[in-house]
């Protein structure tokens, strides 16, 4: 998975900071912060994991649709991993990102 | 300094005055478009910054991971930002729209400045632009202060500077107002209570605060 540039990257951390647990714990493992994010998504916007998905991956929705759910999770934790998500939080944070 | 962008290293200067003034526009107008919560716009104003401040085409930044970019970004700011704590940037209030002037226009402050030294060194606009950021921050604050003093000891020589007060029936000096950054503020002295005014029973801390300083809750 290609990483993002700071366009969709900026895109990824609006569709995502509404299921980012407050605060970001730097000092926890990712793949703990990913886990909640995923289950804060299922909850209340299942619409937004898919948003992500497409966003990271760079699939349009039919390729997407072939997938099994598995794979599809995969590619979401990676893309969030690969894409720093913690570090793009803190950016956004610190130059007073505010999504209304 | 070294800027590790994508593939490309890139090297970089500090700012001189000039140019700094183009960054910290671009910078305010990213707060702006940050609180708007304009992603679009923030990415193009990101890459406008690393581009105006290296001199390197948009397209570098916009293309490269966006890490890269970021960290740029924060390295950038830091190189660019002044290495003095300046009085006259300590009491900013932006003005509201319908308190500015009919002269103002986007851009202005620049050439206030560029006019301040000017009329006060004779120096050109090139040179101007030529300072380093601290020298022409400083300049600008001693030209300020001046222009205060002057205007200080200008009303008090003028009656204004002494209304007649009806109550007392005398006139009492009343000086000339500084602005906020001028303003020496004065340490509150910790004020003595008498024990029998102190409040008596079970005293609930509900500040969140400990008597050591600690978080209660």
């Amino acid at each position: 998975m290609d990483s993002l540039r700071i366009r969709d990257a900026l895109e990824l951390h609006k569709i995502i900071s509404p299921y980012l647990p407050t605060p970001v714990d730097e000092d926890v493992l990712a793949l703990e912060t990913i886990h909640q994010i995923i289950n804060s998504m299922k909850e209340n916007n299942q619409r937004a994991y898919v948003d992500a998905v497409l966003l990271m991956s760079k699939m349009s929705i039919d390729e997407l649709q072939k997938l099994e759910s598995l794979d599809i999770l995969t590619l979401f934790i990676d893309g969030l991993g690969e894409n720093q998500i913690v570090f793009l939080d803190s950016f956004c944070k610190k130059i007073g990102m505010n999504y209304g | 300094m070294e800027l590790r962008v994508g593939d490309k290293v890139i090297e970089v200067e500090r700012a001189r005055l000039r140019k700094w003034f183009e960054l910290e526009d671009i910078r305010e107008n990213l707060r702006m478009a940050a609180e708007r919560g304009d992603t679009l716009l923030v990415s193009e104003l990101v890459c406008a910054y690393l581009s105006a401040a290296s001199s390197e085409g948009k397209e570098t930044f916009e293309e490269a991971p966006w890490w890269d970019s970021v960290t740029a970004y924060i390295r950038l700011c830091n190189l660019n930002s002044p290495r003095k704590e300046f009085p006259i940037f300590s009491d900013t209030v932006s003005r509201r729209e319908e308190d500015k002037q009919s002269w103002e226009y986007k851009g202005r402050s620049w050439f206030m400045w560029v006019h301040l030294l000017a009329s006060s060194y004779g120096w050109s606009l090139g040179e101007i632009s030529e300072l380093e950021i601290e020298d022409g921050i400083a300049l600008i604050q001693e030209i300020m202060v001046q222009k205060q003093l002057d205007k200080e000891w200008e009303w008090g020589l003028t009656e204004i500077a002494y209304p007649y007060d009806p109550g007392t029936k005398k006139s009492a000096f009343k000086p000339l107002q500084r602005p906020g950054w001028m303003v020496t503020t004065k340490k509150v002295k910790p004020m003595k209570m008498r024990k029998d005014l102190l409040p008596m029973g079970v005293i609930e801390n509900l500040s969140g605060v400990g008597l050591h300083g600690q978080l209660t809750h």
